[in-house]
Order: structure tokens, then C-alpha cells, then sequence
């Protein structure tokens, strides 16, 4: 039971694609990373039909299915993940690298696209990390 | 039967390999010191509960190349499937060239930019300062 309950709680992360930019370093600036994470709700509906299949009868399972199909002939073509309703949450990802970093001196940066899995649920994710290059007697 | 358990093996052994993404960012023009770096994961029936380990990759380079800018980064994200998903490889790979002493931002002064948000430096040439004067 209690693992059930670990598999069921715990999400896999699946990667999905990695992109770095330019790397600078030197000995004369302090690198200070920052991480920004942006984060939407998917739903799987192929996950969808198979918890229908086994909450419900057969008749409702059915219905329920030809819905769900129905819905997913608007979900083609490529993609990454789960379908989610908006994806205006990666639109402000520009303005939320300049909040880390106010002196605009960004090295290092890494774009990561991945996917927590739930069962039915998934957390579709992306991630920017990079460094803030400040000067050793700077603040931030 | 023996050379169909090593055919067996060898079908197991052999990983296939699908790309998951790849990005560039723009080649300098010294071209003469290489940087790689790699990290891996093995994972078992996607068992997978974070990506942490692509962290290493900026962080070798870094090491790589101590004073300068690593440019013409390729990097590759690929999996590779070695039995019906059930045991398989997240690998990333990042290659590219170190130039040293080169620094694109470190070296110069913080830009200030407009709230607006246009991506332009406070300070811009106005159209009339190109034009020649007219006696």
C-alpha cells in the first residue's frame, strides 16, 4: 500500500530538450546562479480514458471515451507533454531572467523543457538557469 | 542456439537511439581550443524523479575554459532505448569552442534598458546625428 502510495504521490521528471547558451567565465567576475521555474497543469487523456475504464461501468466508459477521442482530434500534430489550456505562462520568462539579474550580465543560459508525470495530471515545465557575472565588489 | 543467445544479446546490448532536441548558439571565428561535455542518466522503467544531472554539463565547461566564452555550443539531448524502455539512457551532449579572453558582457559596463522593454540601450543614436552636414 505504502508504495502504491510513493508511485502514485512521486512524479517522474521526463526531459524533454535542452538548450545552453554562450558560456563566460573569468576569474575577475563572481558567477551567481539563478533558477526560474514556469509551470502549467496537463492533463493526459489517455490517462483520462484509463481511469474511466476502470471507475466506471461499461456502457459509461464507453461514452466517456468517445468524448475524450473526440477531444484529442484537436489535440494533433507535435507537442511536448500533456496538452494544457494556456501557454501564455512561458510569456513572461525575458522580464523574469532581468528580475534575477538586474545588471543584464547573464551567462550560461540554459533553457529545459520537462514533464512531472502524475497519474492522469502532468506539471508541464520550464526551466531557465543560468549565472548573474557580477564583479567581485558588486552587489546585487 | 548459442549463436542465437549471442544474437539475443547483442539485440539487448545495442541501444537504439532517438534525438530529443538539438540547439546551436553562434561559432566564433578561433576555432582552435575544443570544449566537451556529457552527462547521463540511467534510468529503469522511467523512474526518473529529477533532471538535476544537466546542471553538469555548463559546469564542465565552465571548467574547461576558466577565462574566456565557450561559442558554437551544439547541444544534443537524446535517449537511448536499450530494452523496450524498460532500461534506457537520458544523455546530453554539449560541444563547442573556447575562446579565450573573449568576454561578450562580462567586460563592459551594466546596460541600462528602458521599462518599456524594447530590448534597446537607453542611449541611441538619433538619425539626425548620421546625416551629413549641409553647408
Amino acid at each position: 500500500m505504502s508504495i502504491l502510495c510513493i508511485a502514485l504521490t512521486s512524479g517522474c521528471a521526463v526531459l524533454h530538450s535542452v538548450q545552453i547558451g554562450e558560456i563566460e567565465s573569468s576569474t575577475q567576475l563572481e558567477s551567481v546562479p539563478f533558477e526560474i521555474k514556469v509551470s502549467q497543469f496537463g492533463v493526459d487523456l489517455n490517462d483520462v480514458k484509463a481511469t474511466g475504464r476502470i471507475l466506471m461501468d461499461k456502457k459509461g466508459s464507453d461514452q466517456a471515451n468517445d468524448v475524450l477521442t473526440a477531444i484529442q482530434y484537436f489535440q494533433m500534430g507535435p507537442h511536448t507533454g500533456a496538452g494544457v489550456y494556456s501557454i501564455s505562462y512561458v510569456d513572461h520568462l525575458e522580464s523574469k531572467v532581468r528580475a534575477q539579474c538586474p545588471s543584464g550580465r547573464i551567462t550560461g543560459l540554459m533553457s529545459i523543457r520537462e514533464t512531472a508525470e502524475y497519474p492522469v495530471v502532468k506539471g508541464e515545465i520550464v526551466k531557465i538557469k543560468g549565472f548573474c557575472l557580477k564583479s567581485k565588489r558588486e552587489n546585487l | 542456439m548459442k549463436s542465437g543467445f549471442l544474437g539475443l544479446v547483442l539485440v539487448f546490448m545495442s541501444g537504439c537511439v532517438s534525438l530529443n532536441s538539438v540547439s546551436l548558439t553562434s561559432v566564433p571565428l578561433e576555432r582552435s581550443q575544443k570544449v566537451r561535455a556529457e552527462a547521463e542518466r540511467f534510468i529503469f522503467m522511467g523512474f526518473n524523479f529529477d533532471n538535476d544531472y544537466v546542471n553538469l554539463v555548463t559546469t564542465e565547461l565552465k571548467t574547461q575554459c576558466p577565462n574566456g566564452t565557450v561559442s558554437g555550443l551544439l547541444t544534443k539531448a537524446e535517449s537511448i532505448n536499450y530494452f523496450l524502455y524498460i532500461f534506457w539512457k537520458s544523455r546530453i551532449t554539449a560541444t563547442g569552442y573556447c575562446v579565450p579572453g573573449k568576454m561578450a558582457s562580462g567586460s563592459e559596463p551594466p546596460r541600462k534598458r528602458r521599462p518599456t522593454d524594447d530590448g534597446s540601450d537607453e542611449t541611441r543614436v538619433t538619425p539626425t546625428s548620421l546625416e551629413p552636414d549641409i553647408q
